[in-house]
Order: structure tokens, then C-alpha cells, then sequence
């Protein structure tokens, strides 16, 4: 059962993220990005990595690519999608070819070698569940570079605001260096009775 | 070799991880026209880049790896934050995204 999953994952990650690149329209492209993604999340939630199977989900899945789509349909997309690849598709299908004979000689090479990578020492069962471990050592032993993370986050927000905000003329905004050097804003008035108040 | 579950092994995840990086690679020299093709490419390689880490941290049994994929994915979702932002600012000057045409800061 877990075989026929993985390859099942596994093909639809491949023929997903084969379509992303070779679709001509970008809409159709990130939508096949998200299902590339979520079969890469299901392939993390079966080795056991929960915790990143999930929050490849929501980052990529409800961030980046919902991101790619509003950008994409933000821009002009007539113009985008008329103009088609056309130089280096003979290349690209010339590195495919490469690359899967790469992949087959590799397979073949190293699948009867059992010591192209060291095997694990010890194949105890984790105690912890995985969020678990995981938080006990990103709060310890990585804290800095998880703060350092936080940053890079902070950064990217403020940068992308910073580029796509534009002040238009129309738009009623306040000014508070000219609020405050405002004179004769408070004005008191002693209104007599049955008459109206001109400022 | 000690499979991971089932009959796959860690063999499995590398070639499959194998296989997305080229298929990433690959995008980038077909599609060299538009920068949204160009980033989902990137996605992808990056994507193929956590598989590896995740997939040798539950061989190894050891959470370092999915510490790092932690901060792949923070930064690729910061990369992909700022370069969307810079491509609607460029948009909103030309009025097109050609990569080709993007040579103003050669100077």
C-alpha cells in the first residue's frame, strides 16, 4: 500500500511540475505549481516529516502560490501569454534526454551499492512526535538562526510594500507635519439662540 | 539497504528530488522570455532541494534537516515575495515584463 502511494505521489508530482513549466499560460502553470506541491507534501507527511508536510501546505500552497496568481492576473494577460518560448526547445528537450540518462546510469550504478551513503547508526523509534523534536530543537539549538529567519521575513514584507505602494492624487491621506503646523484649527464660538453659527 | 517504508528507499526520494531539480533546471533555459515561468521554475528547484534535506533527515533520523527546510521555505517565500513586488513595479513602469528588455541597470 505505501508503495503504490509513493509512486502514485510521486508520478503526479513529476507530470505536475512537468506541465507547470511547459504550460503556455501562466494561470494554468501555477495551478499545476500547487498540485506539485501538495503531492510533494504528501510524500514529507509519508516519510514521517508532519510538521513540514503541513506547512508546506500553507506556505507554499496558501501563500506563494496564491501570490503567483494574484500577480498574474494582476499584469496584462494577453501580452504575457501570446508570447510562446521559442528559442532553446530543442535544448531544454536536449537537457531532458541528458538528464534521464543521468538518472538511469545512477540508479543502476549505485542501486546494488549499499555504501554510497552511510546507514544510519541507530533505527530507534523517535520518541517525540515530530512537531515535538522538532520545536525542541529549533527553540534550542537553532535559536539565532530562527530569529535570523524571522528578520529575512520582516524585511520581505517591508520591501514589498515599499515597492508596490503608490501614493495617487485622489487619495485622501494625512499629512501630520502640515496638521500640526496648522494654525487657527480650533475656532470658539459663542452661538446665540435661535440664530446659526457662521464660521 | 534499509528501506524507509514499504519497499522504497532513500534511493527513491534522491532520484525523484533528482528528477524535480531537472525538470527546474530545464524550465529555466526554455522558458527565458517571462519572469513568472523563470520563478516557478525556481519554486520547483527549490522544492526538488527540500525533498532532499527531508528525505535524508528520516533516513538519518536526525531533525536537522527539516530544521533547514524550515528556512528554505522562509526564504523561498521571502524571494518570491520581492520578486513578484519587483515585477509589478517594473509592469507598472513599461507596461510589459520582457526579461530581454530588462537591461536598464546595465548602464
Amino acid at each position: 500500500m505505501a508503495n503504490i502511494l509513493f509512486y502514485f505521489f510521486s508520478c503526479a508530482l513529476v507530470v505536475a511540475s512537468f506541465m507547470s513549466i511547459s504550460m503556455s499560460h501562466p494561470v494554468h502553470a501555477v495551478l499545476s505549481l500547487i498540485v506539485a506541491f501538495m503531492s510533494a507534501a504528501c510524500l514529507f507527511l509519508m516519510i514521517g516529516a508532519e510538521y513540514l508536510g503541513a506547512s508546506t501546505i500553507i506556505v507554499y500552497v496558501g501563500a506563494v502560490a496564491v501570490l503567483f496568481l494574484f500577480v498574474v492576473m494582476m499584469l496584462n494577460n494577453d501580452k504575457i501569454s501570446s508570447k510562446k518560448p521559442q528559442t532553446s526547445n530543442k535544448l531544454g528537450l536536449l537537457a531532458m534526454v541528458a538528464a534521464a540518462a543521468v538518472i538511469y546510469y545512477f540508479t543502476t550504478a549505485f542501486n546494488n551499492s549499499p555504501s554510497f551513503l552511510p546507514t544510519p547508526e541507530s533505527l530507534a523509534i523517535d520518541k517525540d512526535s515530530n512537531t515535538l523534536a522538532i520545536g525542541k530543537i529549533l527553540y534550542t539549538e537553532y535559536f539565532l538562526p530562527f530569529q535570523v529567519s524571522g528578520l529575512i521575513l520582516l524585511l520581505a514584507m517591508v520591501g514589498a510594500i515599499m515597492l508596490t505602494l503608490r501614493h495617487n492624487k485622489p487619495t485622501k491621506r494625512q499629512d501630520v507635519n502640515k496638521q500640526i503646523q496648522r494654525e487657527k484649527a480650533v475656532k470658539l464660538v459663542n452661538p446665540t439662540t435661535g440664530k446659526g453659527v457662521k464660521l | 539497504m534499509t528501506p524507509l517504508f514499504g519497499d522504497i528507499t532513500i534511493l527513491h526520494y534522491l532520484i525523484l528530488s533528482g528528477i524535480i531539480f531537472t525538470i527546474g533546471v530545464c524550465g529555466i533555459s526554455v522558458h527565458r522570455r517571462s519572469i513568472i515561468s523563470l520563478l516557478i521554475s525556481i519554486e520547483l528547484m527549490l522544492l526538488a532541494v527540500n525533498i532532499n534535506f527531508i528525505a535524508l533527515s528520516g533516513y538519518w533520523h536526525n531533525y536537522d534537516g527539516q530544521i533547514f527546510s524550515i528556512f528554505i521555505l522562509t526564504v523561498a517565500a521571502a524571494e518570491t515575495a520581492i520578486g513578484l513586488a519587483i515585477l509589478i513595479c517594473y509592469f507598472r513602469n513599461k507596461g510589459d515584463i520582457e526579461v530581454s528588455q530588462i537591461n536598464h541597470l546595465k548602464g
